[in-house]
C-alpha cells in the first residue's frame, strides 16, 4: 500500500491498487478512526483540487463521524 | 461586596458539583444545565456560531467558572487512544498541532471503576460511536502536569473538536473537557487497558 498523503494525528490517504483509502483520526477525549474508501466522486474532486480537497474531506469526518460509519472498512495495514 | 458574591457563586457551583456527586455514585459530574453563561449568552448562542468564529469562553463565562474548571485539572489531565494510532502517527509529540482534547484524570479515574471493563460503557459516555473501537487494543494516556502544557477550556474552534461539542469545557455526559498542546515523550504515561 502507498501512502500518498499523512498528516500527523489528522489523516493519512494511501493507494492500493485503483483504490484510495482515507483514515481519519476522530474523537476528542476518546480518539478513534474512520477509514473510507473514495468514491469515484471523490477521487475525481481529488484530481481536481488536489490535498485541499482531503483536507476538507477529512475535517468533515471529523466533524461528523457518525455520517461516515457506513462506509468505515476498519483499520488497514 | 464583590469578594462576598464571588465566594457566594463559587458555593451554589461547589453546591450543584456535590448534589451530582452523589447521584452518579461518586462520579464528579455536573449537567449542562449547571452552566453559568454570562447575561446574553446561552449554550444555543455559542453553538449556532460556525466552528472557527466561535468566541473565547472568556466572553460568555464567568472568570470564577473557568477558574473552576482549570483547577478540576490539578491531579492530571488523560485520554483514551488506540495502540494503533499511537504506532502509527508515533510517540514523540502526541495531538493535533492546534490542541488534545483531555478530561480530568480524577473522571477517567471513576469512569474506568465504573465502566466495569464493558467497553460499550465508556465508548456511550464519551460519544463515540458504537463498535469504533471493536477489536482495538486500548491505551490510556496519563499527562501529570497538564498547566505546563497550556491547558485551557475548548474554544470548539479545535480541529479535532466535532458535532457533539459543547461550550463549558464538559462532555454532553457531564464529564470536564479540556485542550492541551501537543504532548512531548516524557511527559504522558501510556498504560494499556482491557476493555471487552
Amino acid at each position: 500500500m502507498n501512502t500518498i498523503i499523512s498528516k500527523s494525528w489528522q489523516y493519512s490517504l494511501h493507494q492500493e491498487g485503483e483504490k484510495l483509502l482515507l483514515s481519519v483520526v476522530c474523537g476528542t477525549v476518546a480518539i478513534f478512526t474512520v477509514t473510507i474508501e473514495l468514491s469515484a466522486q471523490e477521487k475525481n474532486l481529488f484530481l481536481e483540487k488536489g490535498e485541499r480537497y482531503i483536507d476538507e474531506l477529512a475535517a468533515e469526518i471529523t466533524y461528523n463521524p457518525d455520517a461516515f460509519m457506513a462506509r468505515n472498512v476498519g483499520e488497514i495495514e | 461586596m464583590k469578594r462576598v458574591l464571588s465566594f457566594s457563586f463559587l458555593f451554589l457551583l461547589l453546591s450543584a458539583f456535590s448534589l451530582s456527586f452523589a447521584a452518579n455514585e461518586g462520579a464528579f459530574q455536573t449537567t449542562g444545565d449547571s452552566i453559568p453563561f454570562l447575561s446574553g449568552w446561552s449554550s444555543a448562542k455559542v453553538l449556532a456560531i460556525a466552528k472557527g468564529s466561535r468566541p473565547n469562553p472568556k466572553e460568555y463565562l464567568p472568570m470564577d467558572y473557568i477558574n473552576t474548571h482549570h483547577a478540576v485539572f490539578e491531579n492530571g489531565a488523560s485520554y483514551l487512544v488506540p495502540k494503533s494510532v499511537l504506532d502509527k502517527y508515533g510517540r514523540k509529540l502526541l495531538g493535533r498541532t492546534d490542541g488534545q482534547f483531555v478530561m480530568s484524570n480524577t473522571d477517567m479515574n471513576l469512569l474506568m471503576r465504573n465502566c466495569e471493563g464493558k467497553l460499550s460503557y465508556v465508548e456511550k459516555e464519551l460519544g463515540i460511536p458504537a463498535g469504533a473501537w471493536a477489536g482495538k487494543e486500548l491505551v490510556r494516556i496519563d499527562i501529570f502536569d497538564p498547566y505546563a502544557l497550556n491547558l485551557r477550556m475548548p474554544t470548539g474552534n479545535e480541529s479535532g473538536a466535532n458535532s457533539l461539542w459543547l461550550p463549558g469545557g464538559k462532555l454532553p455526559t457531564g464529564f470536564w473537557e479540556a485542550v492541551v498542546d501537543p504532548i512531548p515523550e516524557g511527559k504522558y504515561y501510556e498504560t494499556p487497558i482491557n476493555l471487552q
